[in-house]
């Protein structure tokens, strides 16, 4: 069966009808706007949060264009659909074959694992020039930060380039020994070396004979996971450890990011807006997207005990995820950003 | 001497036509003019006399892609003191390189950049041993790629010090080459015109009446011709598709590139391409541009493109070894529909115009690369957006009613289509010459055939089976076959760690 459909079936069905189809392109590019990151989570489809950057609006709404068409999903509303009886008959077969590969993680890791790679992809080509007493090459990427990282690792470096080489290879079978052989036929083929360039997923997934989504998903779920290993037994991969130092676990949009330096310095919400020139509502926003970002984060400070605990019982009784319907069951005086606060926290466990 | 270091600091043995005269008379402190073909290492004609003289070279150079591309090729050379300059780095990248400007040998910069004081300001301080305007038909109106900001490169020169000049171009008509002259005001400079002739590329053209036929001669012959080689599309879905059809019915190893991919995938295919891991790229325009592969034995136009020009500088991305090549164009007569559908799209048209130009005086005064982006916002491109940004520089819009302006514009861009309209009818009436296309193809430039060879075009007796493969090679092992640990040792263990 066709892993796309699948997916993409997959996704219209979680979504319940109650987001539109950009909705879904914007988990699958991994959009950092707090609506998203939110919608992640209350469709219980955060792993799947950035982790086909490379898709296109076109892409998705021709395929949705397609399985419209064919009677697989009823619109609703303006670009939002359900699955219809076929649709719902079309993913259960599908669910016999396909599944979504385990290791997918979402917006924790996806950020920091696309800078472990972008990096890891650059030494290792560096590394092997360098092995073949080759110093000059066409590198991989041509973004500046990551050259300026590459050039500043080796500089670092306390051993020679031998020892490297022998420690990332070690060290990167050993990691990639959890997983499949095919998700780490994935992995490795990509990397470029000495006289020998790396495959673009899509020419591996030719090469595999899968779609290129599954080939995505397959690499993502690789890349997050070992990125997850590598984080928990530091001890255990002390080279590869050294490709995420410096990165902000906490991935940010840069508005509310300014806006949680104002409250680590113990301003109130409004004086934040009013600071910033902002209004309140964009400031509860950048508030919502914190708590689902930062486990540290205390949301206690805008939701008193009592309250959290209404609106936690009423999400559980409820099984849609609308806001308004929530409301409808909780004390008047509870506000909206309080139970998208909470949303945000409880969809976490 | 000049030999010691071509081999020395390049590793070649001998100058290619053109070269020795043109870095002569430079190192004279000459202004020169040179128009030397695609391929033929025009940029040696700066690099090295950049060796042999005290000072910065200042390299102007038109596209930020071609400039990263030259930049990177001179850090391949073991040369790390050269740098780019333009808009696309951030405020604290561009510090950093006019304080190290002192320290640099070459200094590649956009047109753009050069507009700003602080800019003039550092460089007027330093020693320029040499000003280099590449790719400067852009100064020319009537040059297909007109950038307006190379209108004003003869007042920077000047505000530099007036540091000897070098204009470099590929391709350039009597009228451009004039304009060139002018504009930079170098009319006394040495001029160095060769043939854009490229005597190893055979030139095939062949009409096909129906689309499928296309395809499956297309097929066809890249399965019976030498490669490596590159097909032109103007179009991604078209790119895309061939690749595909190429993939499942030959053993060749192709791929499709063009500029929707990310720009990862697109570094990997043509990396892949430089290192002979594929026989066929299926692309748009946006493929070759600083590429610099020296064995491309075909060039095929599926498509083909809206000027002459371009055609030349695609056709000349064969045969860079010297050794014999070939390029094909295949057409059929549904293929004009497209490019003209193009031409159209690139301007706003007369109900948007208003609404255009409404919305700038409403921001008025804009600076140039707001007026740019508002023109861009509403479905311009790129070098329409300048066109227009730079016909309202001209004028004081303040002294016109709007719509005048409006009128006075929608004359500007119908004088403009008319001329793109032009070219395309020169290319297209170029493919339907009855005779030897080259003499055809040569006279666009005002240049006549002076050899006879062998293997001249497909009206003077050349034929494809001249390029045909010596024999069907065996399919090669594709790099999928072996397994992900053995790639990783290969990468980073075992035979490569031998000290
Ligand atoms: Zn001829």
């Amino acid at each position: 069966m066709s892993f796309k459909r699948y997916l993409f079936l997959y996704l219209v069905d979680k979504f319940k009808g109650e987001r539109s189809i950009y909705g879904i392109y914007h988990l699958l590019k991994g959009k950092r706007s707090s609506q998203t990151i939110q919608d992640s989570v209350l469709y219980s489809v955060q792993e799947l949060f950035q982790s086909m950057e490379n898709i296109t609006r076109n892409e998705i709404e021709t395929v949705y264009e397609e399985y419209e068409k064919q009677g697989l999903m009823i619109k609703n509303r303006k670009d939002c659909y359900t699955l219809s009886e076929k649709g719902k008959q079309c993913l259960r077969e599908c669910e016999d074959d396909c599944r979504l590969p385990n290791g997918l993680i979402g917006f924790q890791y996806a950020g920091l694992s696309k800078i472990f790679w972008k990096r890891l992809r650059l030494v290792i080509q560096s590394l092997s020039h360098l092995l073949h007493y080759q110093k000059s090459y066409l590198p991989v990427t041509n973004e500046r930060e990551i050259l300026e990282w590459a050039k500043k690792f080796f500089k670092r470096l306390e051993y020679d380039r031998f020892e490297l080489a022998a420690r990332c290879q070690k060290e990167l079978e050993v990691l990639l020994s959890n997983r499949s052989d095919l998700e780490a036929f994935i992995f490795v083929k990509q990397l470029s070396g000495y006289q020998k360039v790396g495959l673009t997923l899509e020419q591996i997934a030719s090469a595999v004979h899968l779609d290129k989504y599954e080939t995505t998903l397959l690499f993502q779920a690789c890349l997050q996971s070992s990125v997850k290993t590598i984080i928990d037994n530091r001890s255990k991969f002390p080279t590869l450890c050294l490709f995420i130092d410096q990165v902000d676990n906490i991935r940010l949009t840069h508005s509310a990011n300014t806006t949680y330096h104002y409250i680590k310095k113990g301003y109130p919400l409004h004086k934040i807006a009013e600071r910033r020139r902002l209004s309140a509502g964009t400031i509860e926003d950048h508030i919502v997207e914190i708590a689902m970002n930062d486990p540290a984060f205390n949301v206690m400070n805008y939701v008193p005990t009592e309250d959290y605990k209404k609106i936690q019982h009423a999400i559980s009784s409820l099984s849609t995820k609308r806001l308004r319907e929530v409301k409808e069951r909780v004390d008047d005086q509870i506000s909206y950003f309080q139970i998208r606060l909470v949303m945000a926290r409880e969809g976490e466990t | 001497m000049l030999e010691k270091i071509l081999k020395d600091r390049f590793g070649y043995s001998q100058f290619r036509e053109g070269q020795r005269e043109v870095i002569e008379d430079v190192l004279n402190k000459k202004d020169v003019f040179a128009m030397l073909p695609t391929g033929s290492g025009k940029s040696l004609c700066y690099l090295l006399p950049g060796y042999m003289m005290r000072g910065l070279v200042v390299i102007v150079s038109p596209l930020l892609s071609l400039m990263e591309d030259q930049c990177q090729q001179i850090h391949m050379l073991g040369e790390k003191r050269a740098a780019s300059l333009n808009s696309f780095l951030n405020a604290k990248e561009k510090a950093i390189i006019l304080e190290r400007l002192r320290q640099l040998k070459f200094l590649f910069i956009s047109p753009e950049m050069l507009q700003t004081d602080r800019v003039i300001h550092k460089l007027s301080k330093c020693q320029i041993s040499l000003f280099v305007v590449d790719e400067a038909h852009c100064i020319s109106q009537w040059g297909h790629e007109f950038r307006p900001d190379y209108l004003k490169l003869a007042d920077v020169r000047e505000s530099l010090g007036n540091p000897a000049c070098l204009a470099l171009t590929a391709t350039a008509n009597a009228k451009v080459r004039h304009d060139i002259l002018t504009q930079l005001r170098i009319t006394g400079a040495s001029q160095h015109i060769y043939s854009i002739d490229r005597e190893n590329i055979a030139l095939h053209v062949y009409k096909l009446n129906h689309i499928d036929r296309k395809i499956t001669e297309t097929i066809e012959t890249v399965s019976n011709i030498k490669g490596p080689g590159i097909i032109y599309f103007y179009s991604r879905e078209w790119a895309e598709r061939l690749s595909r059809m190429i993939e499942n019915q030959t053993n060749l190893r192709v791929a499709y590139y063009h500029g929707g991919l990310q720009m990862e995938d697109r570094l990997l295919i043509q990396h892949q391409f430089l290192n002979n891991q594929l026989d066929i790229i299926c692309c748009t325009n946006a493929f070759g541009m600083g590429i610099n592969k020296p064995n491309v034995r075909f060039v095929i136009h599926f498509h083909y493109p809206r000027e002459i020009n371009s055609y030349i500088q695609e056709i000349g991305r064969a045969g860079r070894d010297g050794l014999p090549s070939i390029a094909v164009a295949f057409y059929c007569d549904e293929d004009r529909v497209l490019p003209q559908a193009l031409i159209e799209s690139e301007y706003p048209d007369q109900e948007t115009l208003p609404r255009i130009l409404q919305r700038m005086m409403s921001r008025y005064p804009l600076t140039e690369t707001d007026t740019l982006s508002l023109f861009m916002e509403e479905g311009c491109s790129e070098t329409a957006a300048r066109f227009l940004q730079y016909q309202l520089s001209q004028i004081n819009i303040k002294a016109y009613a709007i719509e005048e302006l409006g009128a006075y514009i929608e004359r500007k861009i119908q004088s403009r289509k008319k001329q793109k309209l032009q070219e395309l009818d020169d290319m297209e009436s170029w493919l339907k010459t009855k005779g030897c296309r080259r003499e055809a193809l040569l006279k666009f430039y005002g240049e006549r055939k002076t050899k006879t060879m062998a293997q001249c075009c497909d009206y003077c007796g050349s034929s494809i089976n001249e390029f045909k493969k010596a024999k069907e090679t065996d399919p090669k092992a594709p790099l999928t076959s072996n397994s992900w640990r053995e790639t990783l040792r290969q990468l980073l263990g075992e035979k490569a760690g031998i000290r």
